[in-house]
């Protein structure tokens, strides 16, 4: 059975992200939460706002975080918080942690898919050459044999 | 401080998705931000499309799993070490000067002084307001005098006007009729009746009908209006003819 508190790790800080925001418009604080146990769903749970995370790219292609970097290493070490992973993402690769093994992968993948969408381009183009080249080739013979 | 990480992020991350997901479900239960209050709404059993639903996630790649161990590794180390590092650091900077005390009395420090220039500055506005509202006061109780002076002028020209206007009406009523003297004017009127009930031509004849009489005699005539018009078929007197008649008086 589950239980609501794990006595082992009950009273122990955690950061997350909290979903703010409205209908189609995901918007994320960075909180510290009492427990995990306790959720992460109402507002009265957060303990501390530490930063603000944005999901959605603006114009220029970025997806913006703000962290309070005192605030944050006073829960990491004197509180000895819990960090979810996506935090630890954040926290990697804004600087204050080292790069979250996640984001190599994520990274990696993601190169990998850039890679087969280059591919999948250059070998559309070239089809789309050869077509023409063959149309050009079945039509040269026509206009050269005027009815 | 920004981070361009669309794509990173936009690719995976099973937490945040996990997360999105259970929110979808709360967000069908019209549930809020807040927390509410015991019992309301009811406590319902998981519906049956939560409870039998099973995520199969995507097995992860071998050469993944195999990375993402030695990675994990290092990377809860470095953890576990820069939770050593940021106690140290925030216990240095406590024990240097730097920590949370310091900076609140540095803070109240900066309060007191920004109170201080902040009450200097009041007092400095308090006074120039004084002076300006005392110069302020003093143009305006001139005007003020002015306006007075001006009204009582007014006022006093007004008054004069009319104790003029009733000493003529009391010169002119020296002929008046009152209690003492209305016998006499009874008498004088008597004397000397006007009639008013006559016809008259544009040359100024006039004509009476019946002719007036001084003291009535008789039984005056029942009958107060004309029978008919006395002037009809009687040569009017012209303009010509009253101007004439005006010049002769003129003369006289």
């Amino acid at each position: 059975m589950r239980k609501l508190v794990i006595p082992k790790y009950y009273g122990r800080p955690s950061i997350g992200l909290a979903l703010l925001g409205c209908t189609n418009r995901p918007f994320y604080h960075v909180c510290v939460f009492p427990d995990r146990a306790l959720g992460r769903r109402y507002e009265g749970n957060i303990l501390e706002q530490v930063g603000t995370f944005d999901p959605l790219p603006n114009q220029k292609n970025e997806k913006l975080v703000a962290l309070n970097f005192g605030r944050l290493k006073y829960w990491i070490g004197e509180r000895n918080a819990h960090i979810s992973v996506p935090v630890l993402e954040l926290l990697g690769l804004s600087g204050l942690f080292p790069i979250h093994p996640k984001s190599f992968i994520r990274a990696k993948d993601n190169r990998a898919l850039i890679a087969d969408q280059q591919l999948k381009t250059v070998a559309e183009a070239a089809e789309a050459e050869k077509i023409t080249q063959e149309q050009d080739s079945s039509g040269a013979p026509s206009t050269s044999h005027p009815q | 401080m920004l981070v361009n990480c669309s794509r990173l992020s936009t690719a995976g991350g099973r937490c945040l998705l996990a997360s999105s997901q259970m929110d979808d479900v709360i967000q069908k239960r019209h549930m809020g931000r807040r927390q509410p209050k015991q019992g309301k709404p009811p406590i319902l059993p998981p519906a049956k499309k939560v409870l039998y639903h099973v995520v199969h996630a995507p097995w992860q790649k071998p050469e993944d799993v195999e990375e993402l161990l030695w990675r994990r590794h290092a990377y809860n180390n470095a953890v576990i070490s820069l939770r050593e590092v940021f106690r140290a650091e925030i216990a240095q900077n406590a024990s240097h000067g730097q920590g949370i005390e310091s900076m609140k009395e540095a803070e109240a420090l900066e309060f007191d002084e920004l109170i201080a220039q902040n009450q200097a500055r009041n007092d400095e506005k308090r006074a120039a307001r004084a002076e300006r509202e005392s110069d302020d006061t003093k143009e305006t109780k001139s005007v003020i005098l002015e306006e007075i002076r001006v009204e009582l002028e007014k006022r006093n020209a007004e008054k004069k006007r009319a104790e003029q206007e009733v000493r003529d009406v009391i010169a002119r009523s020296a002929g008046f009729v009152n209690r003492e003297n209305l016998e006499t004017k009874i008498l004088e009127a008597l004397e000397k009746p006007t009639i008013y009930d006559f016809a008259i031509d544009r040359a100024g004849n006039k004509y009476f009908v019946p002719e007036p009489v001084k003291y009535q005699e008789g039984t005056p005539t029942r009958q107060k209006g004309r029978l008919y018009d006395q002037t009809l078929g009687t040569q009017h007197g012209t303009m010509e003819e009253a101007a004439s008649k005006k010049q002769n008086q003129q003369s006289l």
